[in-house]
C-alpha cells in the first residue's frame, strides 16, 4: 500500500478537521478526493506530507510514518500544493538545476517536453509569471522528478480548459505507463472522473463515500434504467 | 558514496542560494548598489554628492523590494504549512537542518565578501591625494582649542587638481587609525550599528507581531523617511540653483563622511536584514526534523 490511514483525527482549536478517517491507496491506483471548501482535503494531504501533526490514528506513506518521512522517501513523493509554493525569486530553470542534484530519478527529457507542450516560460522568475504559468511550472517540476506517488492538492486551480486536458493527459500517462500512484483533490467532478479509478468524497472531516468509478457508473446506469428506462446508448442519444 | 552525495546536496543548495538570490542583481538590489559603489570608486576614487544621493536612493529601493519579498512569509506565522516557502523546503528530499545550514553558509559567504569588498573600497577612499604646497595652519578657536588644518592643492589619482582642507583633529577619514586599515574598523562599526538597528526592530516586532503599532511602523520607516527628505532637498537644490551651494548640499559636502556612513549603514543593514528575515523563516526547519 502506498498510503495507509487508520482512524485519523485532526483537531484544530475550535474545529475537528478530520474525524476517524481510514483509507488505503494501493500502488498504481488513481484516487480522486472530492469535498466542499473546508471539508478537510488539504489537511489530509498536508498530514500525508508530514507538514502538520495529527491527534489520533496512524498515517503511513510509502510504508513510512508521515511524521518521520526520510529524504529517500521524500524523493519518491511528488507534491503540488493548492497555494503555489515555488521560490518566487528563482526561474524554472534555476529550480530544475537544483532538483537535478536532489532527485536521483530526475528526467530532463520529461521537463523539456512539458515546457514545450505546456508552453511554460522557463527563464523568468516565478514572481513575474501568471498564476496559471506558475501552476504549470510547479507541476512540470514535480512530474519530472518521476515520483512513485503524486499528491496533488487542487492541481487545476487557475488553469484554462485546454491546459487542464493537457495536464490530465500527462497524469493519465504517468499512471498507466509508469504505474505512478495518484492521489489528488479537486472540486471539479469531471476532472476526477477523467483519470481516477476510485473516488472518495469527504464531508466535514468524514469520508462519506469511497467507491470505484466503474461501480459508481454502473449504479448510476442502474438508476437511469430503473427510473427512466434508458440505457447508456439511449442516454447518449438523448444528450443526457 | 552516500556521504559524497550528501556533501554535493549541501553544496548545490549553497550554490543555488548564492546564484539565484544573494548574488543575483535581479533579486537582491543591494548587490546592484554594491556594484555601482565599485564603479564609482573605480572611475573617480571619490564620492561626490550626486554619487551619495544615488546610492541613498538605490538603498531605499533595495530596502523596499526586499521588504516586500518576504512580507507574506514573515506575516504567516501560525502554522509552518501555511508558509509557502517553508512548505517548499519541507517537501524537498533533504533534511531541514541541512537546508538551514546551507543557507547560513551561503549568507556567510555573501556577508563576508561584501564586507571585504566595501572595506577595500573604503581604504582606497581614505588614501590621501598627492598634495602640493602643503600648509599646516594652526588656529585657536574662541573656546581656546587649537585646530590644525592641512591645506593645499592636491592632485587626485586621475590628475584633477583639488583644493584640500582637512581638519586633522576632527576628520574621521584621515585619522591615524584610518590610515592603517581603518576602512575595516569603520565598516565594522557600520555593521554593528546595522545589527543593533535590526535587532531592536526584531524586538519591537516580537512584542507586536502584526506590526500595527505606530512605533514599529515609525522605526521601520525612519531610514526611508530620512532618505526621502534628503533626496527631496537634493532635488530641490538641483532644480533651483545650479551654481550656488544650498544648505542641504553644503551640509552633505561638509559631512560627506557622515553621509557615506549613513548610506553604508543602510546598505549593510538591508543586506543583513535579508539574512535575518529569511533566517527567521528557515530556522523553523531545524525544529521540524
Amino acid at each position: 500500500m502506498d498510503v495507509e490511514i487508520q482512524g485519523l483525527t485532526k483537531k484544530y482549536i475550535t474545529l475537528t478537521a478530520l474525524r476517524n478517517v481510514s483509507l488505503n491507496v494501493a500502488r498504481g491506483e488513481s484516487v480522486g478526493l472530492i469535498g466542499s471548501n473546508g471539508a478537510g482535503k488539504t489537511t489530509l494531504l498536508h498530514i500525508l506530507m508530514g507538514f502538520i501533526s495529527y491527534d489520533e490514528g496512524m498515517v503511513k506513506i510509502l510504508g513510512k510514518s508521515s511524521a518521520h518521512i526520510d529524504a529517500a522517501t521524500k524523493e519518491k513523493i511528488g507534491f503540488v500544493a493548492e497555494e503555489i509554493s515555488l521560490l518566487p525569486w528563482a526561474t524554472l530553470l534555476d529550480t530544475a538545476g537544483l532538483y537535478r542534484n536532489l532527485y536521483s530519478q530526475w528526467d530532463e527529457d520529461m521537463l523539456a517536453r512539458l515546457i514545450e507542450e505546456w508552453e511554460i516560460v522557463a527563464d523568468k522568475r516565478m514572481r513575474s509569471l501568471s498564476k496559471g504559468q506558475r501552476r504549470l511550472a510547479e507541476m512540470a517540476l514535480c512530474f519530472s522528478c518521476c515520483p512513485a506517488i503524486l499528491l496533488l492538492d487542487e492541481p487545476f486551480l487557475g488553469l484554462d480548459a485546454v491546459m487542464r486536458i493537457k495536464v490530465l493527459s500527462v497524469m493519465r500517462e504517468m499512471n498507466s505507463q509508469y504505474g505512478t500512484t495518484i492521489f489528488y483533490s479537486s472540486h471539479i467532478l469531471s476532472d476526477i472522473e477523467k483519470i481516477a479509478n476510485r473516488v472518495i468524497i469527504i464531508r466535514q472531516g468524514e469520508i462519506c463515500l469511497d467507491e470505484r468509478i466503474s461501480k459508481l457508473r454502473s449504479s448510476v446506469e442502474k438508476t437511469f434504467v430503473k427510473y427512466y428506462g434508458l440505457s447508456t446508448e439511449e442516454r447518449a442519444l438523448s444528450g443526457e | 558514496m552516500g556521504q559524497r552525495r550528501t556533501k554535493n546536496l549541501s553544496l548545490s543548495l549553497v550554490w543555488f542560494f548564492l546564484k539565484t538570490f544573494l548574488f543575483n542583481p535581479l533579486n537582491n538590489p543591494i548587490f546592484v548598489v554594491i556594484i555601482i559603489f565599485i564603479i564609482f570608486f573605480c572611475l573617480g576614487r571619490s564620492l561626490d554628492k550626486y554619487h551619495v544621493a544615488l546610492i541613498l536612493y538605490l538603498a531605499i529601493l533595495g530596502h523596499y523590494f526586499i521588504g516586500n519579498m518576504f512580507k507574506d512569509s514573515v506575516n504567516a506565522k501560525e502554522e509552518t504549512s501555511k508558509v509557502p516557502i517553508m512548505r517548499y523546503f519541507q517537501a524537498l528530499p533533504i533534511s531541514g537542518r541541512k537546508i538551514y545550514f546551507s543557507y547560513l553558509l551561503s549568507t556567510a559567504i555573501y556577508v563576508l565578501s561584501t564586507y571585504v569588498l566595501i572595506g577595500f573600497l573604503l581604504m582606497e577612499l581614505m588614501r590621501l591625494p598627492d598634495l602640493k604646497n602643503i600648509q599646516f595652519i594652526k588656529s585657536v578657536t574662541s573656546d581656546g582649542d587649537t585646530i590644525t588644518t592641512l591645506t593645499g592643492f592636491g592632485l587626485t589619482e586621475r590628475g584633477i587638481p583639488q583644493f584640500v582642507s582637512i581638519d586633522l583633529k576632527k576628520s574621521l577619514l584621515f585619522d591615524p587609525i584610518s590610515k592603517i586599515g581603518g576602512g575595516y574598523i569603520w565598516l565594522t562599526l557600520c555593521y554593528i550599528l546595522a545589527f543593533i538597528y535590526i535587532s531592536v526592530f526584531q524586538v519591537f516586532k516580537q512584542f507586536n507581531p502584526t506590526s500595527r503599532s505606530y512605533l514599529v511602523k515609525l522605526f521601520h520607516r525612519l531610514p526611508l523617511g530620512i532618505y526621502l527628505l534628503l533626496g527631496l532637498a537634493f532635488a530641490t537644490e538641483l532644480i533651483l540653483s545650479q551654481k550656488e551651494i544650498g544648505i542641504c548640499t553644503g551640509f552633505v559636502l561638509r559631512h560627506l563622511d557622515l553621509m557615506i556612513s549613513l548610506s553604508l549603514v543602510i546598505i549593510v543593514g538591508t543586506s543583513l536584514s535579508i539574512v535575518l528575515m529569511s533566517r527567521s523563516i528557515l530556522s523553523e526547519l531545524k525544529v521540524i526534523d
